[in-house]
Formats: structure tokens, sequence, C-alpha cells
């Protein structure tokens, strides 16, 4: 079901409609921005960041697709972030020799074996695939939003679902 | 590790792991409209605040062992009385049969059967679609014994294959003559069906005997007021000798009525869990065959892909169905989504495989069927659990042995004959492990 109806209300300043439109896309712009950043903190606080440019921009929302439009949102957050990062990473190679000069993506391994072995494992592709399809979009959406045929994100998702499978049986 | 356990770990995962709280984030909108007016106003900002991480807390549910509970005791109480053959004279009475279902037949003075009746579920489903009424004495032991041969009752390689035989006056007095005739009919369905078997006609331990004599019971009964005790039956000394046979067998029908209902009550939650897996794994199965189906279908054709991912839609929904009804209808559902997809395929070999995955969708629906109704089979009906245990054992066992029917049964015989009782709890264990 389209969440477009929303749109409206929440210009309003509805705050019921506002909080209909997080439930529905929290996990998944949470799974954007993490599939990006491989940082759960940076990409919980993305996520917030997004909802917050949701509100302030909703006016700019036009036509259909509310839920592709948060995505894009988030996945611009997230990608400017990364954009941030990497240059704070490559000021402080210049500052300071001893610190490499890659920009070393900080991975978690904490809590969550799978979505830590996810975000190891899989390129950005299929990580964004495998997340934001259990986060509940439909692969329709995921298609869209990656600008790909709907096949090919239905095989990419059923071969990184293998990989993952095969890496929890092998290292277990 | 499954597919669907994979994501159904993610997704909780990820649910974990996601902020789940609005409050906060709409706090910040507030500040940010508040902040918005203000800029305009005087050109103040707000203070960001953010959410603590949400912390899911999971339950897990740790269950126990699942133990099917069998019915145990079983006979077969039939009378014939008269001449079913010119030169046998019978009174009227009942003889028992004990196998494990247990059945009542009555018979007349002509020895022929005037009704069949279960005493417990195995005994009910046992007579399921069988007409034994006005059957012979013989016709209806060899019905019983096919019967029961088809049901798993006896099974080739196995060597505890028994049968109880005892046939009984109404006065209670043993009628050897029935009793023999109906040995000798049994014995030959043994050797017919190259089973190994034992027809045993009475219980011959003299400590058994003994007991039952101090009594003043005979030992048959004696036995039956055993198999009463060793279900957990409570029964007075002093009414060993009045109690009547047909009382025993409502104690001992009674007594596993009540162990079946503690029995059942006790499983819900694993069958529940069983059933849950079932059904995932029937969705998953389903799920693995779109999935290859869809590397074939064209990209290009978005109806098609459209369609797909109804199919896929109804497959993962076929993990969270709660009636036999809703599976059926999505079952249905998906076969006629396969047949839509043809509509969109000219490839001969694209539509061949539409073709072979409908047939396997049925075919996997019809074996997972029959799980259902096997994990059901606590609470089934006599007819059901007739059906499930037709469609288990129906092949009547794969060995092809000749046994020599009379030597094994002077062999074991006797040994078996001591503590029938026990036997049949044999016959518990044995049918524990048929399901």
């Amino acid at each position: 079901m389209t969440l477009d109806h929303l749109a409206p209300k929440i210009i309003r300043r509805d705050e019921k409609a506002f909080a209909e439109l997080y439930e529905r896309t929290r996990r998944i712009v949470y799974s954007v921005c993490l599939s990006i950043l491989k940082n759960r903190a940076v990409a919980e606080e993305l996520s917030q960041d997004t909802f917050v440019a949701v509100w302030e921009r909703i006016d700019e929302f036009r036509g259909n697709g509310l839920k592709l439009w948060v995505l894009t949102i988030a996945k611009h957050k997230a990608l400017n972030e990364l954009r941030r990062r990497k240059r704070e990473v490559a000021v402080d190679f210049f500052e300071n020799e001893t610190i490499g000069g890659e920009y070393v993506i900080e991975t978690q391994v904490e809590e969550g074996l799978l979505l830590s072995v996810a975000l190891e494992r899989l390129n950005e592709v299929d990580r964004q695939i495998v997340l934001m399809k259990n986060s509940g979009a439909k692969t329709k959406e995921i298609a869209e939003f990656l600008q790909m045929p709907r096949g090919t994100v239905s095989w990419r998702y059923a071969e990184a679902l293998k990989v993952l499978r095969n890496y929890v049986e092998v290292e277990g | 590790m499954k597919k669907r356990s994979i994501e159904r770990q993610l997704k909780k995962e990820i649910e974990s792991a996601s902020p789940s709280d609005f409050s906060a984030v709409f706090a910040r909108c507030e500040k940010s409209t508040v902040a918005q007016t203000e800029e305009v106003l005087v050109g103040a900002g707000g203070e960001e605040v953010r959410s603590p991480r949400r912390k899911t807390k999971l339950t897990a549910l740790i269950l126990a062992g699942f133990l099917f509970l069998s019915l145990a005791v079983g006979f077969l109480i039939g009378g014939i009385r008269g001449a079913f053959d010119s030169k046998l004279k019978f009174s009227q009475g009942y003889f028992l049969l004990d196998i494990n279902p247990s059945v009542e037949v009555a018979y007349n003075e002509e020895g022929i059967v005037t009704s069949a009746v279960g005493l417990n579920d195995d005994g009910k489903a046992l007579l399921v679609g069988l007409a034994l009424t006005d059957k012979s004495y013989q016709e209806a032991a060899d019905m019983l014994f096919e019967r029961c041969y088809a049901m798993g009752y006896f099974a080739r390689g196995r060597e505890d294959n028994a049968m109880l035989v005892t046939a009984l006056s109404e006065d209670g007095e043993k009628d050897k003559a029935m009793t023999d005739a109906i040995r000798s009919a049994l014995a030959n369905s043994f050797i017919k069906n190259k089973l190994c078997g034992v027809v045993i006609t009475g219980v011959s331990d003299p400590a058994l005997e003994e007991n039952a004599k101090n009594y003043g019971i005979n030992a048959q009964k004696y036995g039956l007021i055993l198999s009463y005790l060793a279900l957990g039956g409570a029964l007075e000394e002093e009414r060993y000798a009045s109690v009547s046979v047909r009382e025993l067998y409502a104690l001992i029908d009674g007594k596993e009525q009540e162990l079946k209902a503690a029995k059942i009550a006790e499983n819900e939650l694993i069958l529940n869990k069983f059933e849950r897996e079932l059904h995932e794994t029937l969705s998953e199965q389903i799920e693995g065959l779109l999935d290859t189906m869809g590397v074939y279908l064209s990209d290009e054709k978005t109806a098609q892909q459209e369609k797909l991912e109804a199919l896929q839609e109804n497959a993962a929904a076929l993990e969270n169905v709660q009636t036999q009804t809703e599976r059926k209808q999505l079952i249905d559902e998906i076969i006629l989504q396969l047949e839509g997809l043809k509509a969109g395929e000219t490839d001969a070999q694209v539509l061949a495989m539409i073709d072979n995955a409908k047939i396997s969708v049925s075919v996997l629906y019809n074996f997972f069927e029959k799980a259902f109704i096997l994990l059901k089979k606590e609470s089934a009906t006599p007819e059901q659990i007739c059906k499930i245990r037709l469609w288990k054992f129906a092949s009547y066992g794969d060995g092809a042995e000749d046994v020599g029917f009379e030597e094994w049964q002077a062999l074991y015989e006797e040994s078996v004959a001591k503590r029938w009782y026990e036997m049949k709890e044999a016959w518990r264990k044995a049918r524990k492990q048929d399901f």
C-alpha cells in the first residue's frame, strides 16, 4: 500500500500521519544508511536526520512515491556523510602520517552476527538489497530505488543470501 | 541454516538495531519548526536531540521434547455363535483379539458377526469403512487382519507381530472352540502374508495363572488388570473378582483418554512449533522454485516481474497461515498465478518450466498436507487416524522373507504369551517409532 496519502497530512503538520510514515519506513531508512555507511551509530543518527529533513521539506514533495522520496533523502544524507568522513580521514592523513591513508569503514560486530556478516561480506549494492528487503521493502521498491530491473534485484538477493548462508555454515 | 532462518534472523537484527523512538524524532522536528519560525523572527537555531538506541529484548521460547502418545491396549471382541462350520458349535459370547486397537465384535450363534464397535480411538480407526456385520467369523478375522496389516500393526521384518485371541462366552467362561478357530484363521493370515507372527491364545505364565487364581479370576482378566495398573490406574484388590472384563476395558480406555488429553495439552506448544516449521518449509520450498524461475523470466517484461512478485508474496504468506482452508486457498492462488505467468511467455522451455513448477507446487502441497494431518494425529478423528495409518503403512512393508509361521510360533509363543501385557508395552514403543 502506498504511503502517498500521508503527504498532505504531514504538510498540515499532522503528527499521527508523520508517526505512521516513521513507523513504516524507519527500518528501511536505517538499512539504507547502514548499507552505505556500515556504521550503526552513524546510521542511527542519519535516520533521525532523514526524518527531520522529511518534516522540514515535505512541502517539496511532489507527485507520488513518498517512500522512495524518503529513501532518496536518506541515501543522499548517507552519501554526504560518507564523503565528509573520507575528507576527514584525508585531512588526518596529511596531519599525522602514522595514520593509514585509506578510509577505513567501521564495522561493529558486537551484536547482530548476520547483520555484521552482511556488512562485511557483501558489496554495497547487495548489501542494500539484502538490508532493504529484510526491512520490509518490496523488490519493486528496491528496483526503483537502485534503478535496476526487478529480476536482477531478485537474483542478486538470492545470491547474496547464499553468500551469507555459506559464511554462517562454514564459520558457524 | 535455511534461507528462511537467515531472513528471519536478519529481520530480527534490523528491527533490534534500527531506531524506533518517534518521540525523539518528533521533538527534533518540533524544535526545527520552532527554530525555523524563530529564524524568521530572530534568526535563532535549535539544539539537536539524539534518540537513545532502542533495545529490543527478545524472548526465546524453549520447547522441550515431544512425545507422541500412542494408544496401546487393543482388542477385538467378537461373538460368533452357532455353526460357522457344521462341525463346530459355539456358545453365544464374544472373542477377544488383542492387537492394539480395541474393538468389540459381537457374534450370534451361527458364528455371524452382529456388530463391531471400536472401544478406543485406534479401535474406531481400525473399523472405519470395514463392514463386518453379517460376515462369518473367518471373513471378519481376515478383514481385520488385512486392515491391521495395512495400518501398520504388523510388518515384515518385525518379530513382535502378535495378536491375542480370547473367546469368552457371555457368562465370562473361555470358549475354547472359538478361540482355536479364530487362532487358526489368523495364523493362516500370518502365513499367507509371510509375516513373523504369533497368535496368543491364552496366558500360559504359571506365575500369572497362580496370581490370578489367588484373586479368584482367570489369567486373562488378571492381565487386563495389570495393563490398567500399568497405565497408572487404581483398582482395589477386592474388586479384582467383581469387576467385569468389559468394565476393565472401559477403565483402560478411560485411562488412555485421560493420558491422551494430558499429553495433548502438554504437546500443544510443540505441535504449534512443528506446524509453524512445516509452514515455513513449505513456503521456502515454493519460494525456491520461484527464485529459480525468476532468473528465466525476462527483466524487460515488467508485467511478468510483477506477477512473479505477487507470487513470491503469496509464497511468503504461506508461512503465516493459520488454517488448512487458508493454506489451500493460497496454494490454489499460487497455481493460478503460475498459469497466468504462461500468458507472458513464448519460449517453450520457459513454458515447460512453469508447468513443472505448477506440478511441483501441487506435489509439495499434497506432501505437506499429509504431514499436517500426521501432526494433528493426537486430536485426529478415527477417520483421520485410519487415513494416516493407511497412507503411512499401505505399502505393507518391503521385506520378502519367507517365514515359517509354525516354527516361529513354536519358538516365541510361549515366551510372548507369558507376559502379554508386557508385550503390549513393546507395542506402545513400536508404535511410537512408527510415528
